[in-house]
């Protein structure tokens, strides 16, 4: 980042209108949210996570279309997975809330250039997505909180099988191609 | 948005909240399963949920993107629309937005040129963006910026094609010009306006006692038979009057602000004969135009006419103020005994008042319309002597306009409607005077 984008930088933020400003507030909000939510489950954060968080977040907001919002992602994720022991702590399921809402109102505030104004369509569609996104989160939270207390033995054929289904998942999720078609 | 750098026909690509998703939540869940911290899974599931969603709705083929304009002429302070049109056939995109950067003298409606709309839920397909011109001249307008996103903003189209953009002319906004003086007189005797001479006409002048070479049809058989002596019924001639428009646009002294804002001398030039032109072709006149500016001396044949009209219109929406002299020095052609020259000039160039001065010994009848606009002042804080020495140059135009008008030329400030009605109607009667002798 060059000095001389800074000023264009706040200029653009300067402009940003209604819904514009609502999806950056929600986008500043759910960091910190997470950050109290990871304090909350273990009781204490990591001080220079905490601040490479806040300081990051504004980065977001000032530049939301890029690859910023996935280091903070990262980094949350980092801090609970130091901070918080218990694995199914019902502040994972607020956690997971928090990390969603800031990936959809970071996505919602690229669509649209700072100073248009949004369609209520717009708006609309966007509230509804964020708030489908709580789904999995909550679903996968159910379903780890009633296998808790089974605690099933470890097994490695299941562990490739997960990481195997991960990386096809995530292949076909970045090309839109199978690994087999791509061939 | 960040604005993406102009790359037409690369199709969708990827954008940083897909990125996000895919590899912020692959992450999580990958350390999740290995440190076998299913909480980790949990934070990780919404991110692969919208990266799988948006993978799944991920658009193959561009959408096919049209730019257009409503009016490609315009006239000072007139808006027209820019429209885009995006033909989604695979219904795979979700937002459209629109980019448009405001170019000198024009204003857009949002001011910002931006403008985003949800191309399934808003029931509609096209993007319009108001552009208002606030100068004449001709200028380039667009082409706009215009980006598509999928579902979840994961997948991006950026359409910007040069060739969309459109040259839009914008035609000086005429003065409010009305001549309430009688024309100059000339001596053709053809045309429409009413000679000064009795002759071939149709409007009637009086009755007089028949003449050898009367026409037998302009008989008045009342007068006749009550006067016992024939008697015809007169007429005034018709003649024809031709304007010769002389623009100097050898300079542009202040700062024009538009049509909204305050005039440089060259905009009161354009604006005051593009007026002079509307008024006189609007009365069946032949206006010729001669042009002294960057590109040389331009002509144009004296014709009457709207497309006539039109076509001076465009010419002096091209006018751009010269750096040096480029005057040929010619004699105007095609100018006919009688023709009214109308000089327009900022009278700072000493050349302008040579060319009238020289006009003017031909015979030809001349007015310098005055185009200096009334506050300007060369000012610099950091330099006392440039208002100095604007100063002596205004002094010296005071003294050329007082040579020129000891020549018998006329000199009159623009003022708008009627500016030229006193000195016109002396022209008339001096004219009348030469005539009668």
């Amino acid at each position: 980042m060059s000095d001389s984008l800074i000023p264009e930088s706040i200029r653009t933020l300067g402009r940003v209108r209604g819904a514009g400003v609502v999806a950056r507030l929600v986008v500043l909000a759910c960091p910190v949210l997470m950050t109290v939510c990871t304090d909350a489950a273990a009781g204490h954060t990591l001080r220079p996570l905490t601040i490479a968080i806040g300081v990051l977040t504004v980065v977001c907001v000032v530049h939301p279309d890029s690859h910023i919002g996935l280091l903070m992602v990262v980094l949350l994720g980092l801090q609970w997975l130091q901070a918080v022991d218990d694995p199914a702590t019902p502040w994972g399921l607020a956690a997971a809330t928090c990390l969603a809402l800031f990936h959809t109102a970071l996505a919602a505030t690229t669509v649209a250039p700072p100073s248009a104004r949004w369609t209520q369509a717009i708006a609309r569609r966007w509230s509804r997505r964020g708030l489908m996104l709580l789904a999995p989160g909550a679903g996968t939270w159910l379903m780890i909180a009633m296998l808790d207390d089974r605690r099933p033995a470890g097994s490695a054929e299941l562990l490739t099988a997960s990481l195997v289904l991960i990386a096809l998942a995530g292949v076909w999720a970045g090309t839109g191609r199978s690994p087999a078609s791509r061939r | 948005m960040t604005v993406p750098a102009p790359t037409p026909h690369i199709g969708w690509q990827p954008t940083a909240a897909h990125a996000r998703a895919l590899v912020g939540g692959m992450l999580l869940a990958v350390v999740g399963v290995l440190a076998r911290r299913p909480d980790l899974v949990v934070l990780a599931a919404p991110l692969l949920s919208a990266a799988v969603w948006a993978a799944w709705r991920r658009p193959t083929s561009a959408p096919e993107v049209r730019q257009s304009i409503g009016h490609v002429v315009l006239r000072e302070g007139q808006a027209t629309r820019w429209h885009v049109t995006v033909d989604d056939r695979e219904g795979l995109v979700d937002e459209v937005a629109l980019m448009m950067k405001p170019t000198h003298w024009s204003e857009l409606e949002p001011e910002s040129g931006e403008a985003v709309i949800s191309l399934r839920d808003d029931d509609v397909a096209a993007l319009d963006i108001g552009v208002r011109s606030t100068r004449w001249g001709r200028r380039r307008t667009g082409p706009a910026l215009v980006v598509a996103s999928s579902a979840w903003a994961a997948f991006r189209f950026v359409s910007r094609d040069e060739a969309d953009a459109r040259a839009v002319i914008t035609l000086p906004a005429p003065s409010a010009f009305d001549a309430a003086a009688p024309p100059v007189r000339s001596p053709g005797l053809v045309g429409v306006n009413r000679s000064p001479r009795q002759g071939d006409g149709t409007e009637f002048a009086g009755i007089r006692p028949f003449q050898p070479g009367d026409r037998l049809r302009r008989i008045h058989w009342r007068q006749s038979l009550r006067a016992g002596a024939l008697h015809v019924s007169a007429s005034w001639a018709d003649h024809d009057r031709h304007v010769v428009l002389l623009l100097d646009a050898l300079d542009d002294i202040g700062e024009s602000g538009g049509v909204d804002g305050q005039a440089s001398s060259l905009d009161i030039c354009v604006r005051a004969a593009s007026a002079i032109a509307e008024h006189h072709i609007g009365a069946g006149d032949r206006v010729a135009m001669v042009l002294i500016g960057a590109r040389g001396v331009q002509r144009m044949p004296p014709a009457t006419g709207r497309r006539h009209l039109r076509r001076m219109l465009d010419v002096m929406a091209g006018i751009e103020p010269a750096t040096s002299l480029i005057d040929d020095g010619r004699m105007l052609r095609g100018l006919g005994n009688g023709a009214l020259v109308v000089m327009l000039s900022p009278l700072i160039s000493p050349f302008a008042l040579q060319r009238a001065v020289r006009i003017a010994s031909h015979g030809f009848t001349i007015v310098v319309v005055d185009c200096l606009p009334e506050d300007v002042s060369q000012e610099d804080p950091d330099d006392p002597f440039v208002g100095l020495a604007w100063r002596i140059e205004l002094l010296h135009r005071e003294r050329a306009i007082r040579r020129v008008r000891e020549a018998g030329i006329a000199v009159v400030p623009w003022r708008g409607p009627g500016s030229l009605d006193a000195v016109l109607r002396d022209l008339h009667r001096q004219r009348g005077v030469r005539v009668g002798r």
